[in-house]
């Protein structure tokens, strides 16, 4: 008799009638079967004629906004197969559950890090899809709904493919030609969700061979200018303020940007149509190439925490008392450096989850005024209702900028929210600046 | 598994040749150790930032930080004591800050007064709990250069293998227990004789490696490396993912690589507790762990046990645990069983994968289980008259 059994992130159809007709079967004379990779269950369902999966939608008890409901609707037209792309802050999360609850309340969650498996386990629990099971920071219990880190995820596939009908993947543009992918591949969810604020570039996220077939079209887009005006995102107010850098570093500054710019040139001449992450695959493999990358690193890491910016600092943080802030740094040591001086309460990933809750409750509580982050703010997390950001350096473009913009945009009766961007006058960051206001204004 | 950036090696002809660590390189290891030595009680960004210099004049960068990452899996793991948790100065300093209208100064004192500790105190334990302040642990003493390097060659290996889409071994004595090694690790093992008569060659790979490359099973391929030295002579090609392209990876017993931890008795707790129920259950039956492996066709069966009436009252038989299993590689199985021998053949699968009873084979003793094999029920297998598949 015909059957498809999962095994260990792929599939084995058992006495196919027509193997050369299914789709993506291929033979395995290692043991002697018919196999496809695990994200073919669908297909291979339909193409055998065996019945399709059914769920009892589960009642959602929360509200959801005109436009959750729009994405919502606009997934399910999709086959409940799609990315939806809304802005930071304007509820991906309660959308996401609502989709779970309607496909019966057994979901396989994926997200980047393990502050965010914990967030979106309480957030599911609270919402009454519980209990909730974790895959990820040493705990392995999966149940109906259930959240994984990528990485685990990645090596406990072979065992999870099998178990759940939906696949939820927050923040889903880190996904896109990675080793992670193969997450997608082994899972036999029929439906899939992604969510993101910030969709990748064309390249290489779509350009990435069956991306589509793996997740599904973006069903549902909102850009943050969309909802700037409305009810629903904060007034915002941004402020640039450019600082100079000294004149040993604008030397020092210059010397390491020609020492980067020799090799990057060089590097665009051989390969014109090449983008960023080819560069450093190609320059890690050359003691030049390790250098104009240690000479990139050090002059972003520079610009980040110039001394202008540090003097402005001082000057712009005793302003901000009273309201809640929260201040973005490029890297760890320039976010220790801040919550030394400015004793703000640091948030960076050698924070304990423990240690984290109790900072984020205590801004929450408004114990605290003030958080300082490089990299841990970023995204997902739900960081409570801040008033202003000072973003004093980055190193993640304009989809990192988007993110922590969100961060303010929660509304709040006669809330006006202020972003202040610390610039490094004359160098890379003007041009960034730019370009990040663009994508932040896009309608 | 350690990163790509800390692998050197050479691809020549199609050939990855890794940069083995050898005598000439103990000086700069030896220096390396000395100054690990001397650095242990201070914090890690000190030594993070000692290494990014060469500790020794002969020490290539991507050889020493390959060195010092296998260095910290040889440190012990020790807790850190502080007077006062860092985590709690923290929530003292930064709610006291907020309460504003003070200067930092007095935030500092007030906070210290509060923990009962010096402000100096308070200051150098803020972040002492964090990767980069955090104390170094002292090095075990007997650690030297010599083996520093062949750990060091061994997580090259494993590094390389890691990126391996699959592996070919060639063994000579005790396959079988790398075989099984394999499988518990869920891989998949095709094994094929080699033409002597202990010989054995083995393709490992996993079950999504059918269609593209994958990295998702290197982790389990580098594991089986130094269960390699079990065997008497072995060889092993490894198609490698590297800097863009393919390379083999070849290494044999003069690969200079760390001896092997002893074997286990048992691979998995199925098959331990399998044998001490039995044994238990059936004190007139001799239970044989790993009995020799069988020739079936071009190539070997290894069943797991070998299960013999002490007073020859009943026939021998053997019996194998089956993990992944379809209909039709159950009746290859017993097909091979066939061939290679005359005792009764009792297969266990997983009862877990479902397929209905109509689909197995007829003619074979299988028995179904679940977490665990039932003695009594294999004894009843055993006892029946006209045991198992009648072969020959």
């Amino acid at each position: 008799m015909t059957g498809i059994r999962f095994d260990r992130g792929t599939l084995v159809v058992i006495d196919p009638p027509d193997p050369a007709r299914l789709p993506g079967l291929t033979w395995d004379a290692r043991t002697a079967c018919w196999r496809a990779p695990a994200w073919r269950y669908g297909p291979l369902k339909a193409a055998l004629g065996l019945p399709g999966t059914q769920a009892t939608p589960l009642p959602f008890g929360q509200p959801l906004r005109p436009y959750q409901v729009a994405a919502l609707d606009a997934w399910e037209l999709s086959g409940r197969r799609g990315v939806v792309v809304l802005p930071t802050g304007s509820g991906k999360t309660r959308m996401a559950m609502a989709a779970i609850a309607r496909c019966g309340g057994r979901a396989l969650v994926i997200v980047p890090t393990r502050v965010l498996m914990h967030q979106w386990a309480t957030e599911l629990e609270e919402a009454g899809l519980g209990p909730v099971g974790r895959y990820g920071d040493g705990i392995r219990e999966a149940t109906d709904v259930t959240v994984a880190t990528t990485a685990s995820a990645w090596r406990h596939m072979a065992r999870l493919g099998r178990r759940f009908p939906l696949l939820v993947l927050d923040e889903v543009h880190h996904f896109g030609g990675g080793l992670h992918d193969e997450v997608l591949e082994m899972s036999a969810a029929l439906w899939r969700l992604g969510l993101t604020a910030t969709p990748r570039d064309p390249t290489p996220l779509h350009a990435q061979p069956g991306w589509e077939a793996l997740i599904g079209p973006v069903a549902y887009q909102l850009t943050p200018g969309a909802l700037l005006d409305t009810e629903y995102l904060a007034d915002l107010e941004l402020v640039t303020l450019s600082v100079d850098l000294t004149q040993d570093e604008r030397v020092r500054w210059h010397d390491l940007r020609s020492g980067f710019r020799l090799a990057w040139d060089h590097w665009r001449k051989l390969a014109p149509r090449s983008d960023w992450v080819d560069f450093v695959g190609w320059a890690a493999r050359t003691p030049q190439g390790r250098d104009a990358l240690a000479a990139h690193r050090e002059a972003r890491g520079m610009l980040g925490w110039c001394q202008g910016k540090q003097a402005l600092l001082r000057e712009l943080l005793p302003r901000l008392g009273g309201r809640r802030h929260l201040v973005f740094t490029a890297d760890n040591r320039s976010a220790l450096a801040v919550a030394r001086e400015h004793l703000l309460a640091p948030i960076t990933c050698e924070v304990s989850p423990r240690e984290r809750d109790a900072v984020l409750g205590r801004f929450r509580t408004g114990e605290l005024w003030g958080l300082v982050s490089a990299r841990v703010l970023n995204e997902g997390l739900d960081v409570p209702d801040a008033d202003a950001a000072v973003v004093v350096g980055g190193s993640q473009g304009t989809r990192e900028y988007l993110q922590r913009v969100g961060r303010i945009l929660r509304p709040r009766p006669g809330k006006q929210a202020v972003l202040y961007e610390l610039v490094a006058r004359d160098t890379t960051e003007d041009r960034a600046v730019v370009r990040r206001r663009a994508a932040l204004e896009a309608p | 598994m350690i990163a790509q950036a800390l692998i050197t090696a050479t691809v020549r002809h199609g050939v990855v040749r890794p940069h083995w660590l050898t005598a000439r390189d103990l000086p700069w290891l030896e220096a390396l150790l000395e100054a690990r030595r001397a650095s242990a009680g201070g914090p890690r960004g000190d030594w993070d930032r000692l290494l990014k210099r060469p500790v020794h004049a002969t020490a290539e960068p991507r050889r020493q930080a390959l060195a010092a990452v296998v260095l910290e899996r040889h440190a012990p793991r020790e807790r850190p004591t502080w007077p006062v948790h860092p985590r709690e100065i923290r929530a003292e300093l930064f709610r006291r800050a907020a309460l504003g209208d003070t200067s930092r100064t007095d935030c500092v004192e007030a906070a210290a007064r509060h923990l009962g500790l010096q402000p100096d105190t308070i200051e150098g334990l803020l972040f002492q709990d964090f990767k980069a302040q955090r104390a170094l642990v002292a090095l075990p003493v007997d650690l030297g250069s010599e083996a520093l390097a062949l750990a060091c060659n061994l997580a090259l290996a494993q590094g390389l293998v890691a990126r391996a889409r699959d592996v070919e071994l060639t063994l000579r004595g005790a396959a079988h227990r790398v075989v099984r090694a394999a499988r518990l690790r869920g891989l998949i093992c095709e094994v094929r004789q080699d033409g002597t008569p202990d010989g054995a060659v083995l393709r490992i790979s996993g079950p999504l490696s059918l269609f593209h490359h994958t990295r998702l099973y290197g982790r389990a391929l580098a594991s089986l490396l130094p269960t390699l030295r079990w065997c008497d002579d072995h060889r092993l090609t490894a198609r490698c993912a590297w800097k863009g392209g393919e390379g083999l990876l070849h290494l044999d017993p003069t690969a200079p690589l760390p001896a092997s931890p002893p074997t286990r008795r048992y691979d998995s707790t199925l098959e331990e507790r399998f044998a001490r129920d039995f044994t238990r259950a059936a004190p007139d039956w001799e239970l044989t762990r790993d009995p020799a492996p069988l020739r079936a066709g071009a190539g070997l069966v290894f069943p797991d046990f070998g299960l013999r009436h002490r007073t020859g009252l009943h026939a021998s038989a053997l019996l194998e645990l089956v993990g992944f299993w379809t209909p039709a590689y159950l009746r290859r199985k017993l097909e091979r069983y066939r061939s290679a021998t005359t005792a009764g053949v009792i297969l266990a699968i997983d009862a877990t994968r479902e397929v209905s009873e109509a689909a197995l084979p007829r003619d074979a003793r299988i028995l179904r289980f679940r977490k665990r094999v039932d003695p009594a029920t294999v004894l009843g297998l055993l006892e029946a008259r006209g045991l198992g598949v009648v072969l020959r």
